[in-house]
């Protein structure tokens, strides 16, 4: 234990007297553990964000999508040709409203238009659907408000403009309600606009770009009375394994198996953050390489100064130390000049980890902390134990006599 | 059956040396005894081989062949831990260059071979070290570091770490070599005393006949051999 304690003082006062060759040591190190680190808690942060993005679409959310989405394994299928064509019609939403676990039925007609006012103009998409869609994408409006049952009955040419569109084409939300908006030389009302729901930086659906007119409004766009998809609300969680099994059993009747996709929102969480759960994990692996570079760097400087300190070696072996207190002492040598690089690198990925969040969710979670405190410990230990064994093999008398 | 006055013993102790193809002997068949608290020397110019035979001594180094008894236990029989620990309690060494560590103060570099002791201490080591400071004029010297003071402080810096854990024998190898006369007088006093004082079985291994002829024996080794040894005076146990 005395040796231990011994080792250490004599370790950092070693430390003190070299610091440039100390930090360029264990900047390696530094640097490998804050971008393992950071890494990870951007993936971390990535699925919080991701989920609660898809939290924000509302809950107990099934989708009916054309084709086979997911293969069987959950992930998305790689296959060509997934429903492409394929749409849904009126009909299927009147077999779709008749399925009592069913609380909303939202058809989606969806396709990118340019929205103008003035000269200004702006790229989004037409959601063409049904008044259920609010409620059901928890959408709600910062100024004006959302259509209703009643116009999408009349067939107004009305239009509830996501903040985006707003913030392009007008000063402040207020303003544009009662405007009139060109749609792809369509003219339409607006009547309200959204809340901000975030997305579209990370190549997702840019939900505040989106413009929802009532379907039956936007029949112009869609003369053929075609869905590409359905939003469907289930009464409660425990009814989507049965709605599902209702709805699969209603479309089996018009459509092959292969023709549609009745998905959760949840199979879909799990199969975009297992994707950046790979994506992250490479890149983890990227970073863990230049903890071995690191490593290496402490083993060469370890060699370095096994050399430099042969006599003083000798000497210790001269006045009692054994092999194990020698090969104990450039071990604890090398895993305390890790650790001095892992908790650096710990406190710099903190700093950037908080820079970040300014702008992303990322997270630095205690495990990754304790991760890369052990992985410091265990490269110190990997590669220093060679310097180390070199040391303590010396011969005391070839070492005290080495000039 | 082991003579109780026996502190040190070499049964035909060889050394040899392979240089290129060729073998070269430093030690041929050397036998000695040292008792308990004698004083002795090794006597010899350079390359006669002293430096050797006090490596062997001082258990730094292992012989190529013959056995080397200290205090009736076989060194041979013994690993490499062994080794050092009987190093540890057993010797103190002094050596020409001081050999203290630069980087620990002299405090430290005294207190050095209590942190490799294996066994619990029956004394405080710092006030032991500071007493020892103190005995040889060095305790104003405890916080400087080893480079920073001059050769005949080193050598008393030295000398108390050689005394530390109270070993039986002093080994010291050209304990003056690196001073002038007037530091290497009060050396060799100091080294007269662990002997008279301490009663310490104390070996000084040199080159100069006056060093030599402080003590009460002499080992003369010349080419690997001893030729001869006077003045043998054994020191009755008390």
């Amino acid at each position: 234990m005395k040796v231990i304690i011994f080792v250490i003082t004599s370790a950092f006062e070693d430390f003190r007297r070299n610091k440039i060759r100390t930090a360029l040591t264990s900047l390696g190190i530094l640097i490998g553990v804050s971008s393992v680190v950071l890494l990870s808690g951007l993936g971390v942060g990535l699925k919080i964000y991701i989920q609660q993005q898809f939290e924000s679409l509302g809950t107990n959310l099934i989708i009916i999508f054309p084709g086979k989405v997911f293969g069987e394994d959950g992930k998305f299928r790689q296959s060509e040709g997934t429903g492409l064509g394929q749409t849904f019609d009126e009909k299927d939403v009147r077999n779709l409203r008749r399925i009592k676990l069913l609380k909303d039925v939202a058809p989606v007609f969806t396709r990118t238009a340019s929205a103008s006012y003035g000269s200004k103009s702006k790229i989004g998409d037409i959601f063409a659907t049904t008044a259920n869609i609010f409620p059901l994408r928890n959408l709600n409006a910062t100024a004006g408000k959302v259509f209703d049952e009643g116009d999408t009955d009349k067939r107004s040419k009305i239009v509830v403009i996501g903040k985006k569109i707003s913030d392009k084409l007008f000063n402040a939300p207020e303003e544009a309600i009662g405007k009139n908006i060109k749609i792809d030389n369509q003219s339409y009302k607006i009547i309200g606009v959204l809340e901000s729901k975030g997305g579209g930086g990370l190549g997702g659906p840019d939900f505040d770009s989106y413009m929802y007119i009532p379907y039956t409004a936007g029949i112009s766009f869609n003369p053929n009375k075609e869905f590409l998809y359905f939003y469907i609300e289930v009464m409660s969680e425990q009814d989507i394994p049965e709605a599902k099994k209702m709805i699969e059993e209603a479309f089996l009747k018009r459509y092959n198996e292969d023709d549609f996709s009745i998905v959760e929102q949840k199979e879909i969480l799990n199969a975009v953050t297992s994707i950046f759960a790979v994506l992250n994990n490479i890149l983890v692996m990227i970073g863990a390489i230049s903890l071995i570079v690191g490593g290496i760097g402490i083993m060469n400087i370890m060699y370095v100064s096994v050399v430099e300190r042969t006599k003083e070696i000798g000497i210790r072996r001269a006045i009692g130390a054994t092999k194990k207190d020698i090969l104990l002492q450039f071990l604890t040598e090398s895993i305390l000049l890790s650790l001095l690089g892992g908790t650096c690198g710990i406190l710099l990925s903190y700093m950037l980890t908080l820079l970040i969040n300014k702008y992303f969710p990322a997270q630095m979670t205690a495990m990754s902390v304790m991760l890369a405190l052990g992985v410091s410990t265990i490269v110190g230990v990997v590669f220093g134990v060679f310097p180390a064994r070199k040391a303590a093999r010396l011969s005391p008398i070839d070492a005290i006599r080495y000039e | 059956m082991w003579d109780k006055l026996s502190m040190i013993k070499l049964l035909n102790v060889e050394k040899k040396f392979l240089l290129g193809n060729e073998e070269i002997t430093i030690l041929h068949k050397v036998s000695l005894e040292i008792k308990k608290q004698e004083y002795v020397s090794i006597l010899g110019p350079s390359g006669s081989g002293k430096s050797t035979l006090m490596y062997i001594i001082g258990l730094l180094d292992l012989p190529s062949s013959g056995d080397v008894i200290i205090q009736d236990k076989d060194t041979a029989k013994m690993n490499d831990d062994e080794i050092s620990r009987l190093r540890n309690k057993f010797i103190g060494f002094v050596f020409q260059q001081f050999n203290l560590i630069n980087k620990l103060t002299v405090l430290e570099n005294i207190l050095l071979p209590t942190i490799y002791y294996n066994e619990k201490l029956n004394f405080n080591p710092s006030d032991r070290a500071n007493e020892l400071m103190k005995r040889f004029g060095i305790d104003h010297r405890a916080g400087s570091y080893p480079n920073k003071i001059s050769g005949g402080e080193q050598q008393r810096a030295s000398i108390a770490r050689s005394l530390i854990l109270d070993p039986d024998v002093i080994l010291a190898d050209e304990p003056t070599g690196n001073l002038d006369s007037k530091n290497g007088n009060i050396i060799l006093d100091l080294i007269d005393e662990l002997n008279k004082k301490d009663k310490k079985t104390v070996i000084v291994v040199t080159h100069e006949k006056e060093v030599s002829d402080r003590t009460h024996r002499k080992i003369v080794i010349h080419d690997g051999e001893i030729t001869y040894i006077k003045n043998e005076r054994l020191l009755k146990n008390k």
